[in-house]
């Protein structure tokens, strides 16, 4: 080893520092040439649009269930056509963050081919409403890595395809809340209406007496009645006005037990006060005063 | 509740006997390492006994240790380090670390960061019982967008964020000072399954990823890539049906003394040591375990004079309130929901009739120290049956609450529906009723005391 530098060696010291100032330079990833062409199944391809690392494709692409993809793109490593290591089409549900990847199909050229049918694409993004492609390339070095996003796809899915989806795995979170629909409550009509037969049926009470008095009804017979027999007749008429107070407390209060109770008491009241009026109406029909 | 007892007797324990923090669980903690290997977590194991835990050193060929003795745990926590062997020893079989997870132990597993390492047939399968997926030997995550360090060109040591989680999630893993603190992380990473049981803790970048360092040195190709980004997990956590955690650590050098460090590019520490620690709370229970300290419900019919009573009526207004509260490190404390979840009450006859969010209250029936009260008022459906209460809690990291309480709901008593003459729709029938009854006794009247007005009159012809 020489201690002392000679001109030779200088020179040579500086080469080497200079191949490695370039190699420090961080020169970086990029990609040149990139098309991305959508095709259907059996049917002509679809339009080659271009893209750059600075110009992403615009236009809103759909991509349907028989559809597939096609990304062509040559990779460089600063103006080198290179392969990088990780040169991978990242696949993002913009709403739900889930992302899926896929690697390109890379030469040693660089040159990189990407065919994506949708079927490849996973069910969980396939019913998201807009889906963003990322083309991700980075290798070991010092070169930078790039990821730009180039396109904005809509997936659509047809009723079959849709019909097969499968359900979503469980997930421990936060249900639906459901509310308990209650039956409808009984309703009446209008109050004017009831109101109004109300009046029509309370009305048919006087028509009635009215009636009854118009044929000549009358009490005229309740004095010598009551004459005849003071007790039975005030008692059998009190009883059946009695019984009509027992259900009348039976609508509004007591129970069965109780009106059966006071029903029993009334009951021999009336038969045998009844019986004793309904002599005296005989007595009167017998003398031919009915 | 079995759960409840045994927590409360822990936390006694842990106030008598230690002012450190404690496991719910317990204290004797297992680690399995070779001795070169325990001096690389000097730290992580330190900080461990700093927390009350008591450390029993095995082997893993080791033939004197059992996990079990008189079919009881001898273990509460167990912590397998990375080794170079296939295979663990003869007492360590997938199976005996199933059993303790099922006696509700708990088992933090650290795969080896190396890719020139082994992971054990054991755990290899363990991991696959509960749905996680490791890739074969040889596999590393690199990160061309975000390496640790910028002149090594290997890629291998990634700087990740700090775990965060959806807002309805609590974040148990970023309780450190420093909540953007960089993780250092060196490993293979692994894949998890749709089971809502295992959850990802801490996921790659999202450019990183995991490639066989042996097939596909020059060039990432389809076939030779684990998984990427997102989908690629670092750190994992499983809490079984019946709460016990085992925790998968992808890269352990994660844990390890040489990433509690700084990192170059930021000039600051490392979370790391800082998320050994959460990571290893969680793991071992000391974090995310809830408890039911009480619930209370009752109704319009007897108001708060009859709590927890058997029977409702439909239609009536019915509270329903849950405490609860959650453990951390030491003590329970108030348990509060994140922001976007929320703790559901279900209703249940067959089908929940009603599911609804339980709203933290200010005012419970009865006010509890050290828990949060949730409470909710809704009107009983038009359905009488046998009813149940049901609060089934279950989110990532939270211990399961599933607390069900049944009640009978009856129909309405004879007395207690409208009268007839409140529905205005009967009001001409029941005149009818009163008309008939007016004019049955009129015409009872007439014909008895009525007199013949003339010779040929009624009189004669009713005969």
């Amino acid at each position: 080893m020489k201690l002392l530098p000679s001109p030779s060696n200088l020179l040579a010291a500086g080469l080497l520092f200079g191949q490695l100032i370039s190699a420090v330079t961080p020169s970086s990833w990029t990609f040149t040439d990139a098309t991305l062409q959508i095709s259907q199944k059996g049917a002509e391809a679809g339009a080659k649009q271009r893209f750059t690392t600075t110009s992403p494709i615009s236009d809103a692409l759909t991509l349907k269930t028989t559809d597939s993809l096609k990304i062509l793109l040559t990779t460089k490593e600063g103006d080198v056509a290179k392969r990088p290591h990780q040169l991978f089409l990242f696949v993002k549900d913009t709403s739900s963050e889930l992302e899926s990847f896929f690697a390109f199909d890379v030469k040693e050229s660089g040159k990189a081919r990407l065919d994506l049918a949708q079927k490849d694409i996973p069910i969980a993004l396939l019913t998201s409403p807009s889906l963003s492609l990322t083309v991700a390339l980075g290798s070991f070095g010092q070169s930078s890595p790039l990821s730009i996003e180039i396109a904005k796809v809509t997936p659509v899915l047809d009723a079959a395809a849709k019909k097969a989806l499968p359900s979503p795995p469980l997930k421990y979170q936060k249900l639906d809340e459901i509310h308990h629909i209650f039956r409808a409550e009984p309703r009446s009509p209008p109050k004017i209406i009831s109101l109004v037969f109300l009046a029509a049926v309370a009305g048919c009470l006087p028509v009635l007496f009215g009636a009854w008095f118009a044929l000549s009804a009358n009490v005229s017979h309740l004095p010598k009645s009551l004459a005849a027999s003071p007790i039975a007749h005030p008692l059998f008429f009190g009883s059946l006005l009695a019984f009509e107070g027992v259900f009348l407390a039976y609508y509004l209060k007591i129970n069965i037990f109780q009106t059966l109770g006071a029903v029993a008491v009334l009951m021999p009241v009336a038969a045998i006060s009844g019986s004793r009026a309904l002599r005296e109406v005989r007595a009167r029909r017998l003398n031919g005063e009915r | 509740m079995g759960l409840t007892l045994r927590s409360v007797l822990t936390a006694l324990v842990s106030l008598v006997s230690l002012s450190q923090g404690i496991s719910l669980t317990g204290p004797r903690t297992l680690l399995v390492l070779e001795d070169d290997v325990k001096a690389q977590f000097q730290t992580l194991i330190s900080d461990l006994e700093a927390r009350g835990f008591t450390t029993t050193t095995h082997t893993p060929k080791s033939t004197t240790l059992t996990l079990f003795q008189h079919e009881e745990r001898v273990y509460d926590n167990i912590i397998i380090f990375p080794t170079k062997l296939k295979g663990l020893g003869p007492n360590l079989p997938s199976s005996s670390f199933l059993k303790h997870a099922t006696a509700g132990g708990n088992i933090l597993i650290l795969l080896p960061s190396s890719q020139d390492d082994n992971v054990p047939t054991a755990i290899a399968e363990l991991a696959t019982q509960v749905d996680i997926y490791l890739p074969p030997k040889g596999f590393a995550v690199v990160n061309h967008f975000d390496p640790a360090d910028a002149i090594e060109p290997e890629h291998n040591t990634l700087l990740v964020d700090l775990p965060s989680f959806p807002s309805d999630t609590k974040n148990y893993f970023n309780t450190g000072e420093d909540k953007d603190a960089k993780l250092l992380y060196r490993g293979a990473g692994f894949a998890v399954g749709s089971s809502p049981l295992v959850q990802p803790i801490l996921k790659a970048p999202r450019f990183a990823y995991s490639y066989d360092t042996k097939e596909a040195s020059s060039f990432a190709d389809d076939e030779n890539v684990f998984s990427a980004g997102k989908q690629l997990a670092l750190v994992a956590g499983v809490q079984t049906r019946n709460n016990a955690r085992i925790t998968f650590v992808a890269g352990g050098d994660l844990l390890a003394d040489k990433s509690f460090t700084k990192v170059a590019k930021t000039n600051k520490m490392s979370g790391n040591r800082a998320f050994a620690k959460d990571v290893t709370a969680w793991t071992f229970k000391e974090t995310g375990v809830l408890r039911v300290d009480g619930i209370e419900h009752w109704g319009e019919e007897f108001g708060k004079e009859v709590v927890n009573g058997d029977v409702y009526r439909i239609k009536h207004n019915v509270t329903f309130s849950i405490a609860l509260s959650e453990y951390s490190y030491d003590h329970f404390k108030p348990f509060v929901a994140p922001a976007d979840d929320a703790v559901q009450l279900e209703f249940i006859m067959l089908d929940p009739y009603y599911r609804i969010p339980l709203p933290a209250s200010s005012s419970p029936l009865t006010q509890h120290k050290n828990s949060t009260t949730y409470s909710a008022t809704f009107k009983t459906p038009d359905q009488h049956g046998v009813f149940t209460f049901a609060v089934n809690y279950k989110r990532p990291f939270l211990s399961n609450i599933h607390e069900k309480r049944a009640v009978t709901v009856r129909h309405f008593a004879h007395n207690e529906w409208t009268r007839s003459w409140g529905i205005s729709g009967s009001w001409p029938w029941i005149a009818g009723i009163w008309v008939v009854v007016v004019g049955w006794i009129g015409f009872v009247g007439l014909w008895l005391w009525s007199k013949p007005v003339v010779a040929e009159g009624k009189g004669k012809k009713k005969q």
